[in-house]
């Protein structure tokens, strides 16, 4: 009996063991190993390959993934000696698996990083600053619009090329509710603004939709513009330097106040905390509701999904200047968010052909498809084809040429505050606490 | 007497009613899912319930022609079938020696499969991942195998074990007197009696396997060789979604999964209750 048993136990090993090496060998010569060493004597003829992560999936509509097919698809055709293999996955996918793949060490050759990444992937030594990259290419580097760096930046040193610059606070309103409230023009001020709250919430409607399941919602699309409104820049960038400056002094508290405040004068849809920022959009195509706040990728939401009469009456907006705040009332939560950088172990040729590509991704040529394709590009597009804008994208184009880029919070916080502080403001609509003592817990967040 | 039944039967109705809604709850979601996924985005983003007004495939096209949905289902289905047959057939033979022999080192055995149950998968993630590297095993057809046979065996191995406990010993000694060798008494004999805590273990593992996402996301990059839950993310842009798409796609990806469950619903139950009153 105990002989059977070893037996069996023999053959099931030894079943094992086949299929263990079988999977080891016999698709190997298939796959094509990335690193190239083996053949880097002979350099001639010799295509350099490079594998590029990223999130712009094939299945999207967005102008800017459509924009990055173009350039890439240029490029390929211009630089057949380049080869290069994309790993596409969707956006949430993409972080969970870059962060993973930066724990292990084993960072693809090109990729695309968020801001928050940037000091984790600094101090591990997974990437390097892209100055040098900038400098030698001086006409490229200038095409780059005005802060776009700020997401990107430690000290003086940049660790990303963005390709995008999005502001992620716009107001989307109906002109044709607005003007049935008799309110004629989008108020300038922000006593003109509660003042046309009251007058659509008297007629019914809901003044603004707001759909702050996710949490973020109120803090990047209301509260970075409205903050900066009544703190002004200099205060945040205290806050983000450490350089003294508190979540409890009294201008970034009147600003929690003024959300409040708003919550509390009904301008709200009652169950702002329980449905998402895609309700929130329904509620305002169905016409029920004035207006709401949301980020510029929503533009081409409108174009697509509203229905006609709706799209039709559309306008687009930023908060009014605020009476006695110390911010500049042109001022729009805007950045850059994500950015391409390399593996810092790319060398020679290779990281050469690296700088190509993202020079063909971030250049004005590419900006121009980009805004063509009414997605706004990191660096100025030069001349460009206005036609193809659509109406609301066109409005938009002309407020961010006025506006001036200030930072969006939870792009720049760390992500502990960032919690505090979201989840605070959720409690704070529903008046569950007080503007100061949601201060007060952020302050001890973040210290 | 007479109000004792009228009380007795407006029970009954309350608690139909309740159990209704329940399963209502339940299946509104699969059914929203699959109507929803008739509509176009346009349809869908005014009003997120309503039935489609003009019902169009093209969502379904779509999910196949660029969304890859065909293959993804073809590597799930092959990576599923092979991991769940392994499972099944090292943890059947592992289960029966572990409850049928006393040997040094048995208990010990037991605890570490056991304690396969305790790890959390996103713990092991960079581990396995640097190991899978070394050993050249990344992004294989086969690689995504490995894992989920080591984490579907621990389960296999617990269940099967404590059923095949509850399998009176005079069977096989009846067998053995009978002159059969101990291959065929455990094929012929023992295999048989465990099926119900077999189907048990096939169909959660089965489950298991076809909508793990971690691993598969981690150890897999070519395109070619992902499975479902990965493929699905590709439906989700930056910052938008385009749901009545993902809805196509999900309705290719659970259908399966709801055959299976349909097919062999009678026998895990069976498999369940079996376990737990003996065990």
């Amino acid at each position: 009996m105990k002989s059977n048993v070893l037996k069996l136990w023999c053959l099931a090993l030894v079943v094992a063991m086949t299929f263990l090496t079988a999977c080891g060998t016999k698709n190997d010569d298939g796959s094509k190993t990335p690193h190239g060493e083996q053949e880097g004597g002979n350099g001639q003829e010799t295509s350099i390959e490079l594998n590029f992560m990223h999130f712009n999936v094939k299945e999207s509509s967005e102008g800017g993934t459509l924009a990055f097919y173009d350039a890439m698809e240029m490029f390929k055709d211009n630089n057949p000696n380049i080869e290069i293999e994309e790993e596409i996955l969707g956006h949430d996918a993409y972080e969970t698996k870059i962060k993973t793949l930066a724990a292990a060490n084993e960072l693809p050759d090109l990729f695309v990083i968020k801001g928050s990444m940037v000091s984790a992937f600094v101090e591990s030594g997974l990437i390097n600053p892209v100055n040098d990259i900038l400098e030698q290419a001086p006409a490229w580097k200038d095409g780059f619009m005005d802060g776009v760096f700020n997401d990107f930046k430690m000290g003086d040193n940049i660790y990303a090329l963005p390709y995008s610059n999005k502001s992620t606070h716009i107001i989307y309103y109906n002109e044709d509710i607005f003007e049935e409230c008799g309110i004629t023009s989008f108020p300038a001020s922000w006593e003109g603004f509660k003042d046309a709250v009251g007058k659509i919430r008297d007629k019914g409607y809901t003044p603004i939709a707001l759909g702050n399941k996710g949490k973020w919602v109120v803090g990047s699309c209301i509260l970075s513009t409205l903050g900066d409104r009544f703190t002004g820049t200099d205060w945040f960038m205290s806050i983000k330097d450490r350089k003294g400056a508190k979540f409890t002094e009294p201008e970034f508290v009147d600003a929690l106040a003024a959300v409040q405040e708003l919550a509390v004068m009904g301008a709200f849809n009652a169950d702002m905390n329980s449905i998402d920022n895609m309700q929130h959009k329904t509620l305002y195509y169905g016409g029920k509701a004035a207006m709401f706040f949301e980020g510029a990728w929503a533009i081409s939401s409108i174009s697509e999904e509203a229905p006609q009469e709706i799209a039709d009456v559309t306008k687009l907006a930023i908060l009014p200047a605020v009476e006695g705040g110390k911010g500049d009332a042109k001022a729009v939560s805007a950045g850059a968010g994500w950015g391409y950088n390399m593996n810092a172990e790319l060398q020679g040729e290779k990281k050469q052909a690296a700088v190509e590509v993202f020079k063909a991704l971030t250049d004005e040529k590419q900006a121009k498809i980009s805004m063509e394709y009414n997605a706004m590009p990191a660096s100025n597009p030069g001349e460009y084809d206005e036609s193809k804008l659509t109406p609301l994208f066109k409005q938009y184009a002309d407020i961010m040429a006025e506006a001036k880029s200030v930072p969006v919070y939870d792009v720049q916080l760390e992500p502990a505050v960032i919690e505090v502080m979201n989840s605070g403001l959720q409690e704070l609509l529903i008046q569950a606490t007080t503007p100061e003592e949601l201060a007060k817990k952020i302050q001890k967040e973040y210290e | 007497m007479k109000r004792r039944r009228l009380l007795g039967k407006t029970l009954e109705i309350l608690l139909n009613v309740m159990m209704l809604l329940f399963s209502f709850a339940c299946i509104f979601p699969l059914i929203w899912m699959t109507y929803s996924s008739l509509k176009t985005q346009k349809d869908f983003s005014l009003n997120i319930i309503s039935l489609p007004l003009a019902p169009q495939f093209n969502n379904y096209i779509e999910a196949i022609r660029t969304g890859k949905m065909h293959i993804f289902f073809l590597n799930s289905m092959f990576i599923g079938i092979i991991s769940v047959v392994f499972i099944i057939a090292i943890g059947f033979i592992t289960a029966y020696c572990l409850s049928r022999f006393n040997f040094r080192g048995r208990n010990l055995i037991y605890v570490l499969f056991l304690f396969g149950m305790l790890v959390p998968v996103h713990s092991l993630l960079v581990p396995v991942f640097v190991q899978f590297k070394w050993l050249g095993l990344l992004n294989k057809r086969l690689t995504l195998i490995l894992p989920y046979v080591a984490f579907g065996l621990p389960m296999a191995i617990f269940l099967l074990e404590s059923f095949i406990k509850t399998i009176p010993i005079e069977i096989e000694e009846a067998a053995c007197i009978d002159g059969s060798p101990i291959a065929v008494t455990l094929m012929k004999i023992i295999m048989p009696i465990c099926r119900p805590a077999m189907s048990t273990v096939l169909i959660l593992t089965f489950l298991h396997v076809w909508n793990e996402f971690p691993f598969a996301l981690i150890l897999i990059k070519s395109d070619y060789l992902k499975t479902l839950p990965v493929g699905l993310t590709n439906f989700s842009g930056q910052y938008s979604v385009d749901y009545p798409r993902l809805m196509a796609a999900l309705v290719i990806a659970t259908l399966p999964v709801i055959i299976v469950y349909l097919l062999f619903s009678k026998k895990i139950i069976q498999g369940m209750t079996a376990g737990a009153v003996k065990g």
